[in-house]
Order: C-alpha cells, then sequence, then structure tokens
C-alpha cells in the first residue's frame, strides 16, 4: 500500500471552494473523456473524469495534461450534470500557481504580461500601428459612448488588424460614437485568467477597470470572444459596472435596427465555426447566423459539429502560447469544414482564424477563413 | 347488486389486478385502450433471468381474463369521466367500434384482401399489418379489429371498399357498430396504464433515427421475437445481413437530468436478458456499455455472472457519441474501469431507452383528480399508501403507471392494488353458467361429429364433404355433418339442438384449436344438457391445414386420421365434474413485521377472520431497529405505531410470544400447532417471517468502536445520537453479493440515507460500493442529493468480498478506487459495515412441514418469479416480505398486500373447484410401490411403502405424470387415460403407419408452439399425428411401445422447455423416461433415434416446422422392412 495515494480532505475542501462545488454531482460516467476533442485526435490524451475524479478526492494533479485542456467547454457541454469541467481544470491551474508549478513558457508569458501589457511580442507604441491612416478617437483622451477593445492578438498580427479595421469602418460609416484605448490599452487577462494566477489577474483586470471607467463608455466593444468573456463574466467580480458586449452582438443589432444596410451581394457558400468563448461560455450562436444570412449572395451551410458541438481550434485555456505536438484541433476543423463543400469559414475570434490560416494552408484546402465583420465589411455599400 | 371495481389498463398489473379481484368475488370491469389486452409483456421475446417465453406465461392470463365471469372487458376503450356519488365513483367510458364481432373466427381472409398495407404499431412500425388485422397473435379478445382512420371505408364515405365483408364467412364484419358512452358505478378504481418508451431522437449524438441499425430496446426485443418483424432473426435492418458485433447503450434517457433524473429500473437486466440472447444468435462481440449494474432482483446477479461468463463484454462508461460510418457504427466511450478512451465499430446498437409515463396520463390523471408525481407519473404514497394508494380516496395505481417496474414488481403491485379495493368492497358476486345434464351418458356411445370449413381456411385445402362422410361411417357415429364456421353462433346454436334432437352424448368437433375454441364448444353442449367433459376437438386446421396447404390430398388424409382419433378418444371418455373442496374461511399470518401486518390488516378489513402470530413479545420485526425509511424518511416509529393502530383496529387476533409448533393439511384445510398450545384451522397461511441480519464475521468485522455495523448506526440515529467521528467511511455489500447470496435490494438507498445524514452532521463521508443500485422510486434522486451534499462514492472491485480489498488499519481504509484505477487511503475515525439480510433458518422447519421449496441463497421459492412472487409452489400457502427475498420496506409492505389478495380470493367461498384431472387410484391394482409420490412435483401424493397412498386432491395440479410412472396402471388420469391415447395411437396408425411419426405434445407450449406454427402457415409435410396431454410428463411407456408396435416409424414426445414446466419441472421426469425408453428400445434391438425428445416453447413456430421437416426426413430414410421387424419384435416381446 506504499503507493497508495492519501485522500487529502483539505485539498478536497480547498478543490471544492476553487471550484464553487460544481464537480459535486459527477457520477463517473465517462462521457467527458469520450466527448474531448483531444481524445478524438488522439486517444487518452486528456482525461476530464479523472481530473474531476482527483477534485473529488481531495488528490493532487499537477502533470503535464493539466496544461493540455484548451478549456473549451465541449466536456461541460455533453456531461448529464452540465458540470463545468474547465473550472476543475482552472481550480488544479491555481493550486499549481499557488505552488509555481507551471510551464516555464507560460511563467515567461505572465512575466511579459506584467512588464508589457500583452502576451504578444510587441510594445505599447506598436499597438496602434495598425490605426495609421484612420481617424479613430483615442478614449485614453477623450469621451467617447462606445469603447472598442482591440485586444492584443489583434493589434500587432498583422492579417488579424483588418478585423479591426474593418469593424473601425462600419462603425464609422454609422456615425457610433467610439474610440479605442490606443497604447493605454493592456491585456485583458485572458491567459493569467487560464493559467490561474489569481493575484495577477485581480490587479490587472482593477488597472483595466479604472482605464474602462475613465473613458465615460456607456458600453465596451470586444474584438475577441475570449475578451469579451473576460469582461462580461470575470471582470464584474472585480467591480466593472460597465456593459460589455462582443462585437457580434453590437453589428447584429445595427443590423437589426437598419442602421447598417448590407446590400452588396457576396457570393459564395460559407460555414460558420462557432469559437468556444463565444459559443460555450457566452451562448451566441443565432447572431452571427442573423448577420451573415443577411448578406445578399451568401448562402449558409452548417458543418457536421455546429453551434455548441463545435470542435475548439485549440488555442483556448492559454494553449495559444504553448506548443503543441502532432495532429492539430484546428487542422480537425477545417477538414471538417471543407467537408461541407464551403469556399469560406467564418470564425468570430482572433486565435481561432490564425489556426485555421495555417491549418488551411498545411493540409491544403480551398477555403478561405475569414472573420464576419470582414464579410460584412464588403457587402456594407 | 354486487359491488365493481374499475381497472384502467390491461397489462400484466392490470390482468394481474383484474383476477385477484374477480377471484375474489368481484365484479371487475377492464378497460383498454388498445384493441388487445397484454401490455408490453405481450410483445417481449422473453423474460430476464429465467428465459422464460414472454407471451407463453402471459397468454393463459390473458384468456383467463377473456373468459372470467366475473370480469366485463372493454378493448378501445377509454375512461372519459370520473364523478363522485357517495361512497362510489361514477364513471364514463367511450368505447370505439371494433367493426368486427365476437363471432370472428380469426380465419385471417379479410387480411389477405384488405388493399390498406399500414405499419404494425405492435412491431414499433417495423413490420406491416392491413387496415383490418389482429395486433398479435394471441390477442385477447380474439375478434380482429379494423382500423377506421385508415380503412377505405371511414366514414362518411359509403363502403366504397366490402373486400372484408366478402369474405368474411360468419358474416361479422360491421361498419355499422357505433361508438359507445358506458356508465359504471364502481367502488374503487385502479390505475395501471403502464409506460412508454424515451424518444430516442431526443439525443441526437446517438444517431436514433439517423442510422437505422441504431434500435431502441424495445424495437429490438420484436426482433428477438419468433413472430416478430423478422422471425427472430437479429439482422440489420439497413441490409438485412446478420450484425458480428453490437453494442447496447444503458441509461438512454435516464439518470439523466436532461431527460429523466430517475433510474428506469429493469433496463439493466433486460439488456443482460437480450445480450445473453444475441449471444445464443450466434454473434460474436457483445458488448454493453453500463454506469452501474443494477442486477437487484433474486437470481439478477447470478443472471449478470453468466451472461459474462458466455462472454459478454461489460463496459463500465457512456456513450460520448455514435457516428454513421457506412453501415457500420463508431462510437466512442471512455472504458472506466480501464481508463481508456475506446472508439470502436459496431454493425449495431441497442438504445436501452427509458420508461416514461405515457403521453395521455396526465389527462387521465386530472379525468380522476389524482396527482401526479414530478416525473410525471402517478403519484403514489409510498410508505403510508403501501405503494399503491394515489392522492384520492379509493383510487389506486399500480405497474408502471407509478413509476417504472419489472414485470414481477408490477405483479405484485397488481396484487396488493387489488387488495387494497377488496377494502372497498361489500357485495360479492359469483356468476356461474348453470347447467342441466339430461343426456344419458351411459349405455350407447352415440357420438356426433361436425367438421368446419373455416372458410376457406380448412375447406380450401382439405375436401370436408368427404371428411364429414368419412366420419359417418365410424362405428359409433350417429351424426356427421360439415358446417362453414362451426363457432359462429348460428352453428353453436345448431350444434345444441342436434346434440339435443339426436341424444349425442360424445362430441366432436373437427375444427380449429382445442386451446382457443373449447369453450365454445362445451358451452354448447351444456346448454344442450351434455356433460362438457366428454368433448374433443380435432385440430384440422391449425396443425394441418394451414401448414400443409399445398399436399390437399394428404391433409385430407391426415384430417380423417386426426377424427378418427378424436372418435376413438371421445367414445372412451367419461362424465367428469367440477371438483370442490371445502375451505376453512380463516386465514394465519405468520410474522409481525411490516408485511405480516399489511397482510394481516387488509384481510381482516375484507372481513376474514385473521390471526397473526409473532414469536417476538412485539410486532415490528427488523423495522423496530431503524431510525427512518428511505428514501421517504420516514420515522420507522411512527410508520410502526400506526401500522399497529391499523392492525388492531381492523380485528386480526394477534398472538405474540408465541411460534408455530407444528403445521399440517393443504389448500383450504391447514391445521397449525403454536407453541403456546393454542390450535388453528386456517384455510390459508402467509408466511411473512422475515429474514435476518448478516452478521459479519473474519476480517471485516464490527470492533465495538471504530468500526460498526448499519444497523449500530441506526440505533445511534433512533437515540437522537450523533457518531463521535469527524471522517466516515461506509463499506457496501458486507453479506451481499458473493456466491449464491444476491443482491439485498434495500441497502443502497439505507447507506446512503445513512450517509446524507452524516454529511449533513458536518462530516466528511466516503461510500466504498460496488455498484450503486438506487433502482426503487425516489432512489437515484437519493444518491443525487448525497452527492450535491459532498458525500464521496468510491466503487471498489465487484468481484471480490469486501474483506478481500479493503483494509482497515489505524485510522486508514485502504481500497482501490476503480474508478480513478489507483490505491487510495482514506482517513476515517468511523467505518459503517452495510450489512444485507440472509434466510431466517428459525424457519425451516415449519417450511418442510408445509413443503415450501426453498431457492439456493436459502430463501422460500415462489410459485413464479414473473407471475407468481407471493406465491409459493404450496397451494394456500403465500410469501409476503423477506422471507421470499430481501427488499425494502415498500417493498415488504406491497408484498404483503399482495399476499393478502391471493389468500382473499382463495377464502372467499366456502368451497374451492378444481378441474377433474386427478388421478384416480385403482387400489386394486396398486402395489403401495410409491413410484409416484416420488415423482410428484406438488406433493400431492403421499404414503407408506407397501401399505398405503393417498392422493391430496387439493394439492393435485393434474399433469398426469404420476400415471406415466405408475407400472401397474393404478392411476387413472381422467381426460387423458391410457385406453384414450391408446386408442388414439391405434386409430393413427390405421392404415399406413410406416409413413407416420406419432407426436406427444404437451398443452403449454410445445402444442401452443404447433398452434402458432399454423398461425404463421409455416408450411411442413404432413407425416405427424399429434396426440394432445396437459404435461410431457403424462407420456408413458405403453404409448411409446404401442406406437411402435403398430407400426409408427418416428414417435417424438415434445414439451416445454424446463424452464417453462407448467408443472414445476414435471417434465425432467419426460427427459429421465426418454433416456431409459432409448436404453429399452436399444436393448430390443430397435433403432433408438426412432425415438426423439423435443423441447419447443409457445413462441418457437419455426423451430416446430423445422422440427417436422426433420422427422419427415427421418421417416423416409427407415427402411419398411425395420419397421416390420420392430412390430415383430414388440409384438413377439408380448407373447
Amino acid at each position: 500500500m506504499s503507493k497508495a495515494l492519501l485522500v487529502n480532505i483539505e485539498l478536497m475542501e480547498k478543490m471544492a471552494q476553487l471550484t464553487s462545488n460544481v464537480a459535486d454531482y459527477c457520477y463517473q460516467c465517462g462521457t467527458c473523456t469520450a466527448s474531448c476533442p483531444f481524445n478524438i485526435l488522439k486517444p487518452d490524451t486528456l482525461n476530464p473524469r479523472k481530473i474531476v475524479r482527483r477534485a473529488l478526492l481531495g488528490l493532487p494533479y499537477d502533470d503535464g495534461s493539466l496544461w493540455l485542456c484548451s478549456t473549451c467547454g465541449l466536456c461541460e457541454v455533453k456531461c448529464p450534470w452540465s458540470i463545468r469541467i474547465p473550472e476543475v481544470v482552472r481550480g488544479y491551474r491555481q493550486l499549481a500557481s499557488e505552488s509555481r508549478k507551471i510551464p516555464q513558457k507560460l511563467e515567461e508569458i505572465l512575466w511579459m504580461i506584467y512588464e508589457d501589457g500583452t502576451a504578444f511580442p510587441g510594445s505599447s507604441i506598436e499597438r496602434t500601428v495598425w490605426t495609421e491612416g484612420l481617424k479613430i478617437k483615442d478614449a485614453s483622451r477623450e469621451k467617447v459612448k462606445v469603447l472598442l477593445y482591440i485586444g492584443c492578438a489583434v493589434s500587432f498580427d498583422k492579417r488579424l488588424q483588418k478585423i479591426a479595421k474593418s469593424l473601425v469602418n462600419i462603425l464609422s460609416k454609422v456615425g457610433v460614437d467610439f474610440g479605442i484605448l490606443g497604447r493605454e490599452e493592456k491585456c485583458c487577462g485572458d491567459v493569467v485568467y487560464n493559467i490561474g494566477e489569481d493575484a495577477f489577474l485581480e490587479e490587472l483586470a482593477t488597472q483595466n477597470i479604472e482605464r474602462f471607467n475613465k473613458t465615460g463608455a456607456e458600453v465596451i466593444i470586444a474584438i475577441s470572444p475570449h475578451s469579451a468573456h473576460m469582461f462580461k463574466r470575470i471582470y464584474p467580480k472585480y467591480g466593472l459596472k460597465i456593459p460589455s458586449q462582443h462585437y457580434i452582438e453590437f453589428i447584429a443589432d445595427l443590423i437589426e435596427k437598419d442602421k447598417i444596410r448590407l446590400e452588396k451581394p457576396v457570393d459564395g457558400l460559407v460555414t460558420i465555426h462557432d469559437p468556444c468563448y463565444l459559443g460555450r461560455y457566452l451562448k451566441i450562436y443565432d447572431e452571427p447566423r442573423k448577420i451573415l444570412s443577411s448578406i445578399p449572395g451568401l448562402e449558409i451551410i452548417e458543418m457536421k459539429d455546429n453551434k455548441e458541438n463545435a470542435v475548439c481550434c485549440g488555442s483556448g485555456g492559454g494553449r495559444h502560447f504553448l506548443e503543441v505536438h502532432g495532429e492539430r484541433l484546428s487542422h480537425y476543423r477545417v477538414m471538417e469544414a471543407a467537408e461541407t463543400g464551403a469556399k469560406i469559414m467564418v470564425a468570430p475570434c482572433p486565435f481561432c482564424i490564425q489556426n485555421f490560416e495555417d491549418s488551411v494552408k498545411v493540409k491544403r484546402l480551398d477555403i478561405n477563413v475569414k472573420d464576419i465583420i470582414e464579410l460584412v465589411n464588403l457587402s456594407v455599400s | 347488486m354486487p359491488d365493481e371495481v374499475l381497472v384502467i389498463g390491461g397489462g400484466i398489473a392490470g390482468i394481474q389486478c383484474s383476477l385477484d379481484l374477480a377471484n375474489a368475488g368481484v365484479k371487475v370491469v377492464l378497460v383498454e385502450k388498445t384493441p388487445t389486452i397484454g401490455g408490453k409483456m405481450a410483445i417481449l421475446d422473453k423474460n430476464f433471468p429465467t428465459l422464460d417465453c414472454s407471451i407463453c406465461i402471459e397468454a393463459p392470463k390473458m384468456s383467463e381474463v377473456g373468459k372470467h365471469p366475473n370480469i366485463e372487458l372493454l378493448t378501445l376503450a377509454e375512461v372519459v369521466n370520473v364523478e363522485k356519488d357517495g361512497g362510489d365513483y361514477v364513471v364514463e367510458i367511450y368505447q370505439k367500434p371494433r367493426y368486427v364481432t365476437s363471432e370472428c373466427s380469426r380465419c385471417g381472409l379479410c387480411v389477405d384482401v384488405c388493399p390498406v398495407l399500414l405499419k404494425n404499431e405492435f412491431d414499433y412500425g417495423m413490420a406491416a399489418r392491413k387496415a383490418i388485422y389482429t395486433p398479435i397473435p394471441q390477442s385477447e379478445p380474439g375478434a380482429y379489429v379494423i382500423d377506421i382512420d385508415n380503412c377505405l371505408n371511414k366514414p362518411p364515405n359509403y363502403l366504397p371498399c366490402d373486400r372484408c365483408i366478402q369474405v368474411c364467412g360468419p358474416k361479422c364484419i360491421d361498419f355499422f357498430m357505433k361508438p359507445k358512452l358506458i356508465k359504471k358505478k364502481v367502488k374503487a378504481i385502479i390505475v395501471a396504464t403502464g409506460f412508454e418508451v424515451f424518444d430516442a431522437t431526443r439525443i441526437p449524438d446517438y444517431s436514433y433515427g439517423v442510422h437505422p441499425d441504431v434500435l431502441t430496446s424495445i424495437e429490438y426485443e420484436r426482433l428477438l421475437q419468433s413472430t416478430g418483424p423478422s422471425g427472430g432473426e437479429i439482422v440489420k435492418p439497413s441490409n438485412g445481413k446478420h450484425p458480428e458485433s453490437i453494442l447496447f447503450i444503458l441509461c438512454v434517457g435516464s439518470r439523466d437530468p436532461r431527460y429523466n433524473r430517475y433510474c428506469s429500473r429493469f433496463c439493466c437486466m433486460y439488456t443482460i436478458k437480450q445480450a445473453v440472447q444475441t449471444k445464443e444468435h450466434g454473434i460474436k462481440n457483445v458488448d454493453i456499455l453500463y454506469m452501474d449494474i443494477r442486477a437487484y432482483g433474486k437470481g439478477f446477479d447470478g443472471f449478470y455472472k453468466r451472461a459474462r461468463d458466455e462472454g459478454i463484454v461489460f463496459i463500465k462508461g457512456r456513450a460520448g457519441r455514435v457516428i454513421p460510418n457506412g453501415d457500420k457504427l463508431k462510437v466512442r466511450y471512455e472504458n472506466i474501469l480501464e481508463g481508456r478512451m475506446e472508439e470502436k465499430e459496431y454493425d449495431m446498437v441497442v438504445l436501452a431507452v427509458a420508461s416514461e409515463p405515457p403521453p395521455d396520463l396526465a389527462k387521465l390523471a386530472k379525468i380522476l383528480g389524482v396527482e401526479l408525481d414530478e416525473d410525471g407519473f402517478i403519484k403514489t404514497i409510498p410508505v403510508r399508501g403501501k405503494m399503491v394508494a394515489t392522492t384520492r380516496e379509493g383510487i389506486f395505481a399500480c405497474g408502471g403507471a407509478s413509476g417504472p417496474k419489472d414485470i414481477a414488481d408490477s405483479v405484485t403491485e397488481g396484487g396488493a392494488a387489488a387488495s387494497a379495493a377488496l377494502e372497498y368492497v361489500k357485495e360479492k358476486s359469483w356468476p356461474q353458467e348453470e347447467y342441466k345434464e339430461t343426456i344419458p351418458t351411459e349405455g350407447e356411445v352415440r357420438v356426433g361429429v361436425f367438421v368446419c370449413h373455416c372458410g376457406s381456411n380448412i375447406a380450401g385445402v382439405a375436401d370436408v364433404k368427404r371428411l364429414a362422410e368419412e366420419a359417418a361411417k365410424i362405428p359409433g357415429v350417429v351424426h356427421s355433418e360439415d358446417l362453414r364456421f362451426a363457432c359462429a353462433g348460428v352453428y353453436t346454436k345448431y350444434i345444441e339442438q342436434v346434440i339435443r334432437e339426436k341424444n349425442i352424448n360424445r362430441l366432436v368437433v373437427a375444427a380449429c384449436s382445442p386451446k382457443t375454441h373449447t369453450t365454445v364448444f362445451t358451452g354448447a353442449a351444456m346448454r344442450a344438457g351434455l356433460n362438457p367433459y366428454l368433448f374433443e376437438m380435432a385440430n384440422i386446421r391449425n396443425l394441418d391445414t394451414w401448414v400443409h396447404a399445398a399436399y390437399p390430398k394428404e391433409a385430407t388424409e391426415k384430417a380423417l386420421d386426426m377424427i378418427k382419433m378424436a372418435v376413438a378418444k371421445a367414445k372412451l371418455m367419461k362424465p367428469l365434474y367440477v371438483v370442490k373442496l371445502p375451505v376453512t374461511r380463516r386465514a394465519l399470518v405468520v410474522g409481525g413485521g411490516v408485511a405480516g401486518m399489511a397482510a394481516a390488516t387488509s384481510l381482516a378489513r375484507q372481513g376474514f377472520e385473521t390471526y397473526l402470530v409473532e414469536k417476538e413479545s412485539q410486532l415490528g420485526g427488523l423495522v423496530r431497529y431503524l431510525d427512518t425509511i428511505a428514501p421517504e424518511e420516514i420515522r420507522a416509529s411512527d410508520l410502526l405505531e400506526e401500522m399497529e393502530r391499523e392492525l388492531y383496529n381492523s380485528g386480526v387476533k394477534v398472538i405474540l410470544g408465541a411460534k408455530i409448533e407444528s403445521v399440517s393439511g393443504y389448500i383450504g384445510n391447514f391445521m397449525v400447532n403454536l407453541s403456546n398450545g393454542m390450535k388453528l384451522d386456517v384455510g390459508a397461511i402467509i408466511m411473512a417471517t422475515g429474514a435476518k441480519v448478516y452478521q459479519p464475521h473474519g476480517e471485516l468485522q464490527p470492533n465495538g468502536g471504530q468500526v460498526i455495523t448499519s444497523l449500530d448506526l441506526e440505533e445511534i440515529f433512533k437515540n437522537g445520537g450523533n457518531p463521535d467521528a469527524k471522517k466516515v467511511v461506509f463499506i457496501g455489500c458486507v453479506g451481499s453479493r458473493y456466491d449464491s447470496k444476491g443482491c439485498s435490494r434495500f441497502c443502497c438507498q439505507v447507506m446512503i440515507k445513512q450517509a446524507i445524514k452524516l454529511r449533513e452532521m458536518g462530516k466528511n463521508v466516503f461510500v466504498l460500493y460496488k455498484d450503486i443500485r438506487t433502482y426503487s422510486r425516489k432512489a437515484e434522486e437519493l444518491y443525487e442529493k448525497a452527492r450535491a451534499l459532498g458525500v464521496r462514492f468510491i466503487k471498489y472491485d465487484p468481484e471480490k468480498k469486501p474483506e478481500e480489498v479493503i483494509k482497515i488499519e489505524d485510522n486508514i481504509v485502504h481500497v482501490r478506487d476503480e474508478l480513478l484505477g489507483e490505491e487510495i487511503s482514506i482517513p476515517a475515525d468511523l467505518v459503517v459495515l452495510n450489512v444485507g439480510l440472509v434466510p431466517n433458518d428459525e424457519i425451516n422447519s415449519i417450511a418442510e412441514q408445509l413443503k415450501i421449496a426453498r431457492d439456493e441463497a436459502g430463501f422460500l421459492l415462489e410459485l413464479h418469479p414473473k407471475l407468481g412472487p407471493v406465491e409459493s409452489m404450496v397451494g394456500g400457502v403465500f410469501l409476503a416480505g423477506a422471507a421470499q427475498n430481501p427488499k425494502d420496506v415498500r417493498e415488504a409492505i406491497t408484498q404483503g398486500l399482495a399476499a393478502a389478495a391471493k389468500a382473499s380470493a382463495l377464502l372467499a367461498k366456502d368451497t374451492i373447484d378444481k378441474e377433474p384431472l386427478m388421478p384416480r387410484i385403482n387400489y386394486d391394482k396398486c402395489t403401495y410401490c410409491q413410484r409416484c409420490v416420488q415423482v410428484c412435483t406438488f406433493s400431492a401424493l403421499r404414503g407408506e411403502l407397501r401399505k398405503s397412498l393417498e392422493l391430496i386432491s387439493a394439492l393435485c395440479q393434474g399433469c398426469g405424470n404420476c400415471s406415466a410412472e405408475c407400472m401397474v396402471g393404478a392411476m387413472e388420469a381422467p381426460g387423458f387415460t391410457d385406453e384414450q391415447i391408446i386408442a388414439q395411437i391405434d386409430a393413427a396408425l390405421e392404415e399406413r403407419p410406416h409413413e407416420k411419426a406419432i407426436v406427444f405434445a404437451c398443452n403449454w407450449c410445445s402444442y401452443a408452439g404447433a398452434d402458432q406454427a399454423g398461425i404463421e402457415k409455416l408450411q411442413y409435410p404432413p407425416s405427424s399425428r399429434v396426440i394432445r396431454t396437459m404435461c410431457s410428463a403424462r407420456v408413458s411407456q405403453k404409448f411409446i411401445m404401442r406406437a411402435f408396435e403398430k407400426g409408427a416409424a418416428v414417435v417424438m414426445v415434445t414439451g416445454c422447455w424446463p424452464q417453462d414446466c407448467h408443472y414445476n419441472y414435471a417434465n425432467l421426469n419426460t427427459e429421465k423416461r426418454f433416456k431409459q425408453w432409448r436404453k429399452l428400445l436399444e436393448a430390443r434391438g430397435i433403432n433408438p433415434e426412432r425415438l426423439i425428445l423435443h423441447w419447443n416453447s409457445a413462441a418457437e413456430s419455426k423451430r416446430w416446422a423445422a422440427k417436422m421437416k426433420e422427422v419427415d426426413e427421418l421417416i423416409k430414410k427407415i427402411p419398411r422392412e425395420e419397421i416390420i421387424e420392430t412390430v415383430q419384435k414388440i409384438g413377439g416381446g408380448k407373447k
């Protein structure tokens, strides 16, 4: 019995507290493991059931697989008890953070955010490079009604900057009073949250909230679903009062109110990928479809796994910054998209777009990866 | 006017309830919304764990309902209004027209001509039916039915199609039948509306409705059924090919809060049964995906083990997804005990779908004014309402209507509901068909023969004119003629008239099966003034014209043989009379636990003088030691107080502190001596003797400190205590589920209840279990509550005894957590051993005196695990509570009531009727060798070697086994005498015997199987001549030898599969004798292969037809000379 694991009641209670007892209902049926996208790629990569099991018994869990989970939440959707298994994963990551047992790469990321305000290579000066030639209010200096939160990935990546430009173009056209924080914008903390470094997250969020408050904005619009999730679900715990939206909600509303007229036809068959944090976390499924169906000429075709069954691109939960060995989830997902015969794959999430564009190249597929706003921009007269 | 009770729903619960009520003298109105009674049980193939053929054991009950003078059966009917009128309920019943009258002879000609093809809902849409149809071959009532909504004649269309009317011989189709609104005044109402199955399309991940090879369990059951859509072949609906691998998925729509939180209770067992059958069909890979195996009933764990031994793979896990992949299905799941993710391909997937309330139950509940529970079932009051009381006085529920239940539990509840309703009944009634015997039977034998055409069913193949002419030539026949539809009203009246006019004193009807039509003709005989036992049928339809359609000449010859056989037998018949046995109308309940108290109270309330004897000085049994009763959280002491009050108020004579010293007698007449010197004469005995708590010993036993039993913990709770411990570990299945000892049923919920209580006191609680078996109503919800509160559940190796895998060391419990796949150590300052129940051996001597058998674990053995759970093998002795098998308080009380209903039926009259099939002992011949005593499976014969022999008529079931055993011909079996059977053999073999096989068939299974082959028109060669007896054990050596002596090519004895035997395994004697006969033949130089033994269930029509072909081939292979030689050998040997 020397190898026996000791049931640690303190740890058991701590995990229960960290995860607000979400796992209690678990009867260990294993549907989570059977549904985990990582296991579809390669069996026995990740065993969410055992993670929950360990939490329930107060057993330590700190092997590498803890950092493999992309917190995509498919397990939660499939769980008969809708147990928020990603919460359990985050609970264990919190424990790991407390004892400084996190992967070195993520440790570095935390330092980057601490020092530069972003997990992406780039300084705050570079944040506004993409705005050159555009007339955008600087919300850190003047009052705006709508604060547009660009997010790090979009700010620094040339490809992703197109999304911001499209959005800015449309908002300007419609005459929305909006602005950006520009060089003052800092990381939303999604990765910090998913690493479980809660003390740092609190500091980061508090500072961000202060900046947001100063703008006098009535609403915050985020481009990344990850940021939107942070502002909607996490920041209120740290005192954020300003309502926030993902840009899709905002745009859908403008279309609904006939403020945006989509008149130019965009021909093609399009399929929609529901990003985890937009879909399963924020339950935004109908709006992207509504927007696309109001673009003349576009025909929508659903993938086999859609809406709450959508397969993750592999980048959530801090995975964006970690190496991937072997087959990628994004490869699997673009193959699913290609199966539909669609020529355009819409993925309203910067992480997803980056991954899918890579995968499309690797798999040599004839499919264009776009953000929804890019299509909207094409259709606006 | 006699009191009436309304039963809604004609499934097995409603059938049992109706029969119990009707037998107890109540007028029953049984309302069924479909065209036939039988319910779900009638469409199942086999039952677990005995693998009984489902319809074979249910059909006799169905026809009993149809024939019962106290039951008014209303099919196609629904209750539309209920109003209270004083102590009565005034009920309005809307009955849709059947459009076919009861004169229907079930010939099926209408079906052939009907042009409308529809899906058969009784086959779950997997096979077709016509607009005029019979739902199942064994439908009750038997008349066909017209589905008017789909018939071309649907009003206002005025008969555009009259094909069925044209071909209908008895002219029984009537499109002008009108719906009826029937009003009834009843004393009580019983809801037995059963369940429906979960719509599996609600779980898109399982691809049901997307891929044709994903089936629900009930669809799969139809595939297994030999009268089902695939004729009993397991085939893939997608391509008709045999699958090589099948996956069964459990808990589909059950134990899943998105659909139904509750456990559907019986899916584990029927899935194991289906898997075993699948394996028997030769399918290689059979996997079952389960969460917990809930094999909670008697013999269930043994069956589960058998399944594993036969190579069925049980995988703990739940399917993530079933993905169609061409004609295969890819299934993803985690194999939890291996901790491995699997993606496996199967040819077929079967979903064990949840049992749900029928969609219209809510409407009915509203009409009845009763509440539904949160799951939509009829709300019952489990402990106090004895499981069957609804929220409204005088209205009861049983079976699936009040929550998922297996057949045995539904039958028990049906009985319990009957008993509860009986308490409301005052006026009982016994309608009897009076008849006066006016036709002389002594002297000249005057046989009347009637040959039925059955439309073209018989006349289309056999030459019925010639049959009637030939029959007229048989000596003794004074009248012979052919009739178009002998069973139709006008013709039976005509037969009645001929009997009277011609003084016919032996009646022979050559038509269809005696199993379905005997009462039609005996009714005519009785009305004419003839003793009904002077009647014989020749089944020239099912056994002849239907199965030899291509051989009209041979079929006519065979029919003639059959008529000759019937006449030969009829001529030797003697009038018989139903035997009346006296009954002491007094009941004794042995045991004063909750089961005994419930039984006694109900009987006393029904007006019977009832005694309850309890060995202890107080009532309550084991419940006395409990704090609360799970899952309802009722205080045990409150319940006992209430039950005792009711017991004394009801007038039961309670005798405490006394034991049964000795008991003798038989059904209706038992003499009991008590230890206090009292003597009791009673007619019925209910054994409610309970069970004992298992005393743990060895390595895992209570130590007076850190380790206690669940009973000790109850004691602490009862005294308001709080155990001095912070960390508590429960160990389940201590003294259950090992060797032949099965699950103790109640313990999981007790353990969980205790765990919750300790958790609520702020302790850390761990539960070590084999499988969580919270199968009963609201028990799964208790399990859910425990988890929600933070009780932790750890699975240990279910194959091992707990002491083998759990070690307690200081304040640590060591165990391997099968879910994690690792050894873990749990800190514990209190360990609770959750103990099960073991048989109460103090009652062994009473059981022996009463000849009540015990099962392999030592509990009292029931009459039948499915349909006779509260009866013992001994007439007049009933079982209640844990004496029969461990059970929880609710189940024990329910069983107590059900046993009371049985006793009530027995005690309702001064006498009980018995069919006159009991043997007559010829004391001149008897040598008192006691061989008959040894073979009687009902202990109906007793005596002393060389001195005496006595028949206890009350115990005799009339199988004829003793007659066959008797070497000197001293046991005459009325209705099936040696002379009669030999006369049949001789008549059958009068001409060309070398081309024939004499086939003995038992009334219940093999004859029914032969009938069924006819119904299905399965063709086989016309070489067999069937002689029906009640049991194959009636067949004696002289019949075999006589048949060979008369030149039969082959002799075959057929009967029920041993587990299906209707006479308590009497047919094992057949098997034993068969071996001896073969030896005997061999010794005489006769090829023993010419004697065949064949088991055939009532549903195995194809098996019957196949065997007949095989026999025919055998006949053809036997050289003529060999047969002649045999005849000489036997004939010569005699001289």
